[in-house]
């Protein structure tokens, strides 16, 4: 892995943010940092007795959407 | 049991929980604590490994190659997201200094979703405490271990019984993984052993 982790370090310094190989996985992995803080911070928000709407408000977006989308945590 | 475990045994004990987290992973196995027990270069029985041409990057390259990305962020998110400024590591600190250690790396939801009823409330017990939970294999490693370490009338549990405890002739990935990288267990005890100046 070292290896990998050195070459992954390496393409990021020699590519410029115009290579769509490093672009594109920086958006992926925000998508999946995004994720994961959203699941956090909405799991928290119900905990401390937010309702779904207040949420979604929150997120921008429907209630409808933030409850179909977290409601089996 | 754990006051009897010197030093570096410790730091590799939580030393796994990071190589877990760093893959990607939400649990502790055999396969993070012999990857925390070769981060451990000059504790007894380390020589042993390295004649045998085990290291750490070849074992996490295994590892990684075995079980594929986990569910979390893994090392190549993290290498991603430094690209366009964003450490990490520093995310997960602040996210554990609001909602306490590992809050970061729970499973996600996906991961909840496809887990059944019966291992939902298992998990649900295990969450709170804030840590990766071992895995039974790698609870049996570490049970083996001070087994080890009360065999060879030694009073501390140190790197070289976590080690051979991690051995098990019943298999594990860490067994797997040394196997696929030429030292087989009973190779690799003898060897431990050997350099430990006790008989084998």
């Amino acid at each position: 892995m070292l290896t990998g982790m050195s070459e992954a370090v390496r393409t990021a310094e020699a590519a410029t943010s115009r290579d769509p190989q490093v672009g594109l996985r920086a958006v992926a992995a925000l998508r999946l940092l995004v994720d994961r803080l959203e699941a956090l911070q909405v799991d928290n928000a119900r905990r401390l007795g937010w309702s779904w709407e207040e949420i979604g408000e929150a997120l921008s977006v429907t209630k409808q959407a933030v409850h179909r989308k977290h409601r089996r945590r | 049991m754990f006051e009897q475990f010197t030093h570096d045994a410790r730091r590799v004990v939580v030393g796994a929980q990071d190589e877990a987290r760093a893959l990607g992973h939400h649990w502790v196995g055999t396969e993070h604590l012999l990857l925390a027990v070769l981060g451990q270069g000059t504790a007894p029985g380390m020589a042993a490994l390295h004649a045998l041409g085990i290291n750490q990057e070849s074992c996490r390259t295994l590892v990684d190659e075995i079980i594929g990305p986990g569910e979390g962020l893994d090392w190549r998110d993290s290498e991603a997201l430094r690209t366009v400024g964003i450490d990490l590591d520093e995310v997960r600190r602040r996210v554990e200094e609001s909602f306490g250690p590992g809050a970061f790396d729970q499973p996600v939801d996906r991961a909840r979703r496809r887990r059944l009823w019966w291992t939902r409330r298992r998990c649900g017990r295990c969450a709170p405490s804030g840590h990766l939970p071992f895995m039974p294999r790698a609870k049996r490693a570490l049970e083996r271990s001070l087994r080890e370490a009360l065999d060879l009338g030694d009073r501390r549990l140190g790197v070289e019984h976590l080690l051979l405890g991690l051995l098990d002739p019943k298999g594990n990935l860490a067994v797997e993984v040394l196997g696929r990288l030429g030292a087989p267990p009973e190779v690799v005890r003898a060897k431990v052993l050997a350099d430990l100046g006790r008989a084998a």
